[in-house]
């Protein structure tokens, strides 16, 4: 029975590692995209963050100015991606593919510059914090509250970015340059400077997942470490219907799927592995035909707004 | 106007920058252009400077396949004297352009890195009769065609010897990427090297899809771990690391693969599954500056210790283990246990030759 046990919570515990960056980096969309700014540069922000904070930490020896150099050099990409679509124009998908294609080309170039000893020895890492007494309770406590501070950020980001987005008027200001940028202008608010901050917040958010993921999880860092997450966060955030609880509940569906097909392999199942592979893809496919039901993106996602006064 | 002022100097900044790194890069690595006259005139270049050039899958800094394969040339370059290129990172999609823009090019050594090239190659290799092509962990041959083959039973098998002499809970995995007739080669070595010394052991194998995405290793190994596994041998790039770490910090014996991984690890890594590619690619290499190439396989066994051998030991591997993988490994080289193809279930495999 302990038997069990241990290996339910192993299993949790695999699922919580697999969501985190992808949860990050979806949050990370949905401020850009509910202020009406597409991002698919979340793949190239993630990157970013998880080569700036793996340099500084092998420069510097401290995670936490690894972090701040993360959601500084995040929130920078994040400006780039901002000035690109909002004040120059240029076509959402397109800029967001050119952060991504010169993120891989840039931290490939830059890694192999930082990083050129032959044995790679393993960065310092962050580590677990255990909040006392609550990290007692079987099964949950080491799940939710034996964890590194980036989780329980993380954990305290989802209510926040909730109650922000849908209680406060900040959040209605942000959601209405999403739907109807014209009636906000009209309403006094800079549909330029809300789309800034929020595209660049989603950079820095992103930029925290891939800080996760080389900080927390892998402790190494390898070129393309991102492995696509930055795409399943985008199909996470579209899933979750931009919505922060049900986006990040959606990274923790891939996550979970991620963790069981490999211990389904584990156990020798005799499944060919390709099909399990598949498997996290083939579940958020039939959730989204199942449960998702229609998924309606903020109205004004990816026009860019031009304020009539300005038009020349 | 503002705004047009804008966007005019943030291109010429942009490619300015662009420009500028794309300046360090050529001054940092300065790579041997070939002139027009190679390709115009390739077979006097041919008798002048001997040439070979490779396609390698990965990125070189992988510490596994793909930097293998570029410090191959390196190998060449300073052995042979040849005049050597290559190209990392070259998707499925852009095999054969990389592979005959090299023979273009007046390359008289063409080398594919992976098994993966090969339907490549096969569709190259008849406009380029003057290029000899060769396939690194290949299966096919043709007048201009011939691969280089490790022989990953023989390896596997002493592998497996090490895992099921070390294994407590008789449980032992074998953790790649993806599955084909090389790993899968690989596998079944190691199947049939630890059933000979435990004949009910139990054997796993787990795939991650990723030679190099290290998270997601370690996330198998932890998977691995669970299930009850105490040995894992990885047969991955750069995603090894994250083997090896987990192993370590969770407990668990690793065998390492293509480098001696036993200094990454000397507590978790009980001995490596060693490669010296460089050294067989560099050896090919000579061949073919003879001219004595042949459109054939070139297996590489244990009985050349240069390129395939079982790697240091840990302190943790008792005597009796090493004998039994040292008797295991004569007895290979000597042909006293060789592999034959059959059918296991249903499905094409490989089975020890006469087994008692």
């Amino acid at each position: 029975m302990s038997d069990s046990a241990a290996f339910l919570s192993d299993y949790l515990a695999a699922s919580l590692r697999l969501s985190v960056p992808l949860a990050f980096a979806a949050l990370g969309g949905l401020f850009s995209e509910r202020s009406g700014v597409l991002n698919i540069g979340l793949e190239g922000m993630l990157l970013t963050g998880a080569f700036v904070s793996a340099a500084t930490v092998f420069y510097t020896g401290s995670v936490w100015v690894a972090i701040l150099a993360a959601l500084i050099v995040g929130g920078l990409v994040g400006l780039l991606h901002a000035y690109l679509c909002v004040t120059l124009r240029v076509d959402q998908l397109v800029s967001g593919l050119a952060i991504n294609l010169s993120a891989a080309g840039l931290t490939a170039f830059l890694s192999r510059l930082v990083f050129n000893s032959k044995t790679s020895q393993p960065l310092q890492g962050l580590d677990a914090i255990a909040i006392p007494g609550l990290s007692q309770i079987p099964i949950v406590g080491s799940l939710f509250f034996n964890q590194d501070p980036l989780v329980y950020l993380l954990l305290l980001l989802v209510p926040l970015i909730t109650y922000l987005l849908f209680k406060t008027s900040l959040g209605l200001t942000l959601r209405a340059v999403g739907e109807y940028p014209r009636a906000a202008e009209t309403a006094g608010v800079s549909v330029l400077f809300v789309r800034y901050l929020s595209v660049m917040l989603s950079g820095c958010l992103a930029s925290l997942g891939g800080a996760y993921l080389v900080l927390v999880h892998v402790k190494f860092f390898m070129e393309d470490i991102s492995a696509g997450k930055g795409f399943i966060a985008l199909a996470a955030l579209i899933f979750g219907r931009w919505h922060p609880i049900s986006t990040v509940l959606a990274c923790v569906l891939f996550g979970a799927t991620e963790a069981l097909q490999l211990r389904i392999q584990a156990f020798g199942l005799n499944i060919p592995y390709q099909f399990l592979v598949m498997l996290p893809y083939v579940i958020a496919l039939f959730a989204l035909i199942g449960l998702a039901g229609k998924s309606t993106p903020p109205a004004a996602l990816g026009i860019p707004y031009v304020k009539e006064s300005l038009d020349d | 106007m503002v705004r047009k002022l804008d966007r005019r100097t943030f291109i010429v900044w942009g490619s300015a920058a662009f420009g500028g790194s794309l300046l360090i890069k050529g001054c940092a690595s300065a790579p041997p252009t070939p002139t027009a006259s190679s390709v115009t005139s390739s077979p006097a270049a041919s008798a002048s400077a001997f040439k070979v050039a490779i396609a390698i899958p990965g990125p070189i800094t992988d510490k596994g396949w793909s930097q293998a394969g570029y410090e191959a040339m390196d190998v060449v370059k300073s052995k042979l004297g040849a005049e050597t290129a290559y190209v990392e990172k070259v998707a499925q999609a852009d095999q054969a352009e990389v592979l005959s823009d090299f023979a273009r090019r007046g390359f008289n050594l063409v080398i594919a890195h992976g098994g993966q090239f090969e339907a490549a190659v096969k569709q190259v290799a008849a406009q380029f009769p003057n290029t000899f092509f060769a396939v690194s962990d290949g299966v096919v041959t043709g007048s201009n065609i011939a691969s280089l083959q490790v022989d990953h039973l023989q390896i596997g098998y002493l592998c497996g010897i090490v895992a099921a002499q070390m294994t407590k809970s008789n449980k032992v995995a074998f953790l790649t990427a993806q599955s084909f007739a090389t790993t899968d080669q690989e596998y079944r070595g190691f199947e049939l090297g630890a059933k000979s010394v435990k004949p009910a052991i139990e054997v796993k194998a787990s795939y991650t899809n990723d030679w190099n995405d290290i998270g997601k290793a370690k996330e198998a190994t932890q998977a691995l771990l669970a299930s009850g596994v105490d040995v894992v041998y990885n047969m991955l790039d750069s995603a090894a690391l994250g083997v090896i770490q987990t192993l370590s910090e969770k407990g668990g014996y690793a065998i390492g693969y293509f480098e001696d991984q036993l200094k990454l690890a000397p507590q978790t890594v009980l001995t490596s599954a060693v490669q010296n590619y460089g050294l067989a690619i560099a050896n090919i290499a000579s061949i073919a500056k003879n001219g004595q190439m042949k459109g054939e396989i070139y297996k590489l066994g244990l009985d050349k210790p240069d390129i395939l051998r079982l790697g240091e030991f840990s302190a943790a591997v008792t005597d009796a283990t090493k004998q039994k993988a040292t008797q295991a490994k004569e007895s290979l080289i000597a042909k006293k246990i060789t592999f034959e193809e059959c059918k296991v279930s249903g499905k094409d495999s490989w089975c020890i030759k006469g087994a008692a």
